[in-house]
């Protein structure tokens, strides 16, 4: 407990003592180095709290860099062997019970995927926050005893699912700690607390992430990452149609 | 001496029988349109009832907070149970589970590629549990286009328009894609047994229906419905009835918080069907009360001749020594009997057409060929209380101001001029 | 009663509203008959003759003056009391009969005992009786429109005779009958006269009848021109 004190102390007083402050568009490209990587697999755990009843269901995905991903539901019952390519802007679905691969296009990437909090647009959009918004430094603040740059972010491509974002950053990690989304007239659209943060190959990576769609009733959905891996090979059929069906 | 004015009544024919029969026929025409005009009125609302809002419709009390949305989530968990309690409960009832549900039909080719899509309306009902009467309450079997009706599981209808533009044809198969009463994504494959029009825009342009079964498997709603939609066996839709019902259980249901606890709404307490069965019942009474007024001024005049006719005949009454007030109040008594016996015998005969017609119908489905409205397939009259009652303003009522009417004559002229048209 | 008055008219006036003015069809008469007379009021038309007879009859009122019958003066009667008047003490015979054609001749007969509200057994036997004045037993069942005129005339004799009332105002009663019928019928009313005391005021200008008279009161443009009694 002392040696937290103390190095919060130390943390804290480094900040004090005029260590220059990042600038905000820094800050979001070390937040890019943490989170983005060439590849990685991920095993995950996602918990939906609906209305009414809470359901876990687990999937494994595999991604390379951020145009290329494939996502393989393993439970529950109903869900398992469902499939989801990801080809730059392009999104498959393979649905064993059809035997069908559906391109999701148009107003259907608003849906909910699987009914979490999460839209199939937000499982797409993984391009570098630097590529898509221009960040500002709207504050220094503390959040669950963690400092934090406060900054917020508008966007600066026209085809992001929320034109504008606040970000409460871990200072010293680079790990966002809490994401709130925020559609065009500034409503907000979801909010996003990151926790358990673990060090892996390096980067620091939260483990589990609460996603809350604030249009939506329920208690959100938790993510939990189980096991994730960076920089493995992954064979490149993965990432073909053919791939789905397998 | 009334002996002898029932006489006189019985042996004038044109005392009689004739005003009898002029007022039996207005009043069958007068009841026999009422039956008429409500039941039409009645069957565009049955029409309503039938697809979508029932006489009396069970929902939870989130989803009827947001009805359109069709949102299964919000969808009646342990059906069976509360289907057993209601129709215990309500004998009078009988219940029909209903899945509605939006998503896309997704039409694969050759390869499994999509090749056409389109946003669907969905609706599942129970096609083959053998018990139901679904097919026969929306008329699918005359709406029928190509193919034919559902006979298995895995198989569906689907809007004539709605398959051209898809450009399917029955025995293809083809993939709803929709989401699950838990929000998921699902997919469910279905091949198409034939295609249907009910001459109603919203439904044709993109509807697809399905066993009820077929839909609780593709929305994970095992034992679960949208909606249960309740119709009185009587066919009819009976507003004050179905308010009681509903008021009834709502009440029984109220000290529950939970926001899926079941709720009841009459066809007349949702929204825009409210305010067509208030205009149904307000255009059906002022088309009656018109039609009412006119008989009303027919057998109004037809009494006021009646007693015209007759100044002779009073002359010599009072010239015998009756008293005017006699001669006015045996005017007025003949006018009650004839006006109930003419009512009575016309509101028979009315019943007994408005019951042919409420029974049987006219086909009209010939003649609504191509017609874009949702009109009812066939005509049919309806007979309601007030079927019953409401002969009796013309026929009653009329027919003894007539009498009052010529009677004041009796009043007003003096009796040696009463005389002089005697004489004349 | 048989040298009493039963009519006593006194400087008695009626006039008609006639387009903007008035037409006056009585100009101050004055008149008296006795109980059992056999008189008539004889004159053209025009002269005024039913109009007073229908004031004598309490079918219409004096515009001035008075008419007293059987007591009561016609001008203070009120409705209900002038009907109570013609109930039991008038009888009324018309040109055209007026009988009710769906009733048969007995019930024709019986209608003014019915409002008297008599037993059915009185009814029976003072219809009976009337018809055997006028000799019709055997047409008890028959209805009007199956009678002859002579016959019709003879049923509203019977009727207005049943009650026995002290008066009886015939109107031009043998107008549309033959010769031989209105003999026959005036012959019944004389008996009818002689036999049960009954006053009979006619208004007629149809000689057959005048002929039958026993006292003739002419009248000409409202006025007693002559009152002339016929020697017995």
């Amino acid at each position: 407990m002392k040696k937290i004190i103390v190095l919060f102390l130390t943390i804290a007083g480094i900040g004090l003592c005029g260590f220059s402050t990042p600038d905000a568009n820094e800050i979001l490209k070390k937040i890019d180095d943490n989170l983005s990587s060439d590849n990685q697999i991920m095993e995950a755990k996602m918990i939906i709290h609906g209305r009414r009843t809470s359901r876990t269901i687990t999937s494994r995905i595999y991604a390379v860099g951020n145009q290329k991903s494939f996502t393989e539901y393993l439970s529950p019952p109903r869900e398992q062997g469902t499939k989801m390519l990801k080809l730059e802007n392009q999104l498959w679905v393979y649905s064993p019970s059809t035997d069908r691969v559906i391109q999701i296009s148009g107003h259907m990437l608003r849906q909910s995927v699987m009914g979490s909090d999460l839209s199939y647009e937000d499982m797409m959009e993984d391009r570098k926050l630097t590529d898509t918004y221009n960040a500002q430094l709207i504050g220094l603040d503390t959040l669950d005893g963690r400092e934090i740059y406060l900054i917020e972010l508008e966007a600066k491509v026209p085809d992001v699912a929320y034109h504008g974002q606040k970000i409460w950053v871990d200072t010293e990690r680079f790990v966002p700690l809490k994401q709130e989304l925020y559609a065009r007239g500034g409503r907000l659209l979801k909010q996003v607390l990151l926790h358990d943060v673990i060090r892996v190959d390096g980067r620091w990576f939260p483990t589990k992430m609460i996603y809350k769609d604030m249009l939506k009733e329920g208690d959100g959905t938790e993510f939990h990452i189980i096991d994730i891996q960076f920089d493995v090979d992954i064979p490149e059929y993965i990432f073909t149609r053919a791939a789905l069906r397998r | 001496m009334i002996k002898f004015l029932i006489k006189g009544l019985w042996r004038d024919k044109s005392r009689s029988r004739l005003p009898v029969i002029v007022v039996a026929i207005g009043v069958m025409l007068t009841v026999f349109l009422h039956a008429y005009i409500t039941g039409f009125m009645g069957d565009t609302i049955e029409m309503n009832a039938s697809f979508s809002h029932g006489h009396i419709r069970v929902m939870t009390r989130a989803y009827a907070e947001n009805i359109e949305q069709m949102a299964n989530d919000l969808a009646l968990i342990e059906v069976n149970t509360l289907l057993s309690d209601l129709n215990e409960r309500y004998p009078e009832l009988t219940w029909s589970p209903r899945i509605r549900f939006g998503g896309l039909i997704d039409v694969p080719d050759e390869y499994g590629d999509t090749r056409s899509q389109g946003p669907a309306m969905g609706l599942g009902l129970d096609f083959l549990s053998g018990s139901s009467k679904e097919v026969e309450r929306l008329n699918i079997e005359n709406s029928l286009v190509r193919g034919r009706l559902i006979r298995h599981q895995g198989e569906a209808l689907i809007s004539e328009l709605f398959s051209q533009k898809l450009k399917i044809v029955p025995g293809d198969q083809v993939t709803i894609i929709g989401s699950c009463m838990n929000g998921s994504m699902i997919f469910y494959n279905v091949q198409i047994s034939g295609t249907v029009s009910f001459g109603a825009e919203a439904f044709d342009r993109g509807a697809i229906l399905v066993d009820i079964e077929d839909a609780r498997l593709a929305l994970d709603m095992g034992d679960a419905a949208s909606e249960l939609l309740g119709f009185l066996k009587t066919g009819f839709f009976d507003k004050e009835k179905i308010l009681k019902i509903a008021e009834g259980f709502n009440r029984s249901v109220v000290a529950d918080e939970d926001e899926y606890r079941p709720v009841m709404k009459g066809l007349s307490e949702q929204g825009s069907m409210g305010q067509y069965v208030v205009l149904a019942e307000v255009w059906s009474v002022y088309i009656s009360m018109v039609f009412v007024f006119a008989m009303a001024l027919v057998l109004w005049n037809a009494g006021l001749l009646g007693g015209l006719r007759r100044y002779g005949e009073f002359g010599v009454r009072l010239a015998m020594g009756e008293e005017k007030k006699h001669v006015y109040l045996s005017l007025i008594y003949e006018a009650i009997f004839i006006g109930i016996a003419g009512t009575v015998t016309g509101t028979a005969f009315g019943l007994l057409f408005s019951w042919l017609l409420q029974t049987y119908g006219i086909d009209i489905s010939g003649m609504m060929e191509g017609s874009s409205i949702m009109f009812p397939s066939s005509i049919r009259a309806r007979i309601t209380p007030a079927t019953y009652y409401l002969g009796f303003i013309p026929g009653l009522l009329s027919t003894i101001a007539g009498a009052m009417l010529a009677g004041i004559g009796i009043y007003k002229r003096k009796t040696s001029q009463l005389f002089k048209e005697l004489e004349a | 009663m048989e040298n009493s008055s039963i009519i006593q008219i006194n400087r008695l006036v009626k006039s008609f509203p006639a387009g903007k003015g008035e037409f006056t069809a009585l100009k101050g008469i004055d008149l008296q008959f006795k109980a059992g007379e056999f008189a008539g009021l004889v004159g053209p038309s025009g002269s005024g003759k039913t109009t007073l007879l229908n004031i004598v009859g309490s079918l219409d009122t004096p515009t001035k003056g008075e008419a007293i019958v059987l007591g009561k003066s016609i001008s203070h009667l009120s409705a209900r009391e002038a009907a109570h008047l013609r109930k039991h003490e008038l009888g009324f015979i018309f040109q055209t009969y007026n009988l009710l054609a769906v009733h048969t001749v007995y019930e024709n007969v019986e209608f003014p005992l019915l409002l008297l509200k008599l037993s059915f057994a009185q009814r029976k036997k003072m219809v009976m009786d009337a018809l055997e004045w006028v000799g019709l037993t055997d047409k008890l069942n028959s209805k009007p429109p199956k009678l002859s005129g002579g016959e019709c005339q003879r049923v509203a004799v019977a009727r207005a005779m049943v009650k026995k009332p002290s008066l009886v105002l015939a109107d031009e009663p043998t107008a549309n009958l033959d010769a031989a019928n209105s003999h026959n019928i005036l012959k019944t009313m004389e008996t009818l006269n002689r036999e049960l005391n009954t006053t009979f005021l006619f208004a007629t200008h149809d000689e057959k009848v005048i002929a039958y008279l026993k006292r003739k009161v002419h009248l000409k443009d409202g006025n007693v021109d002559q009152d002339e009694w016929v020697k017995q």
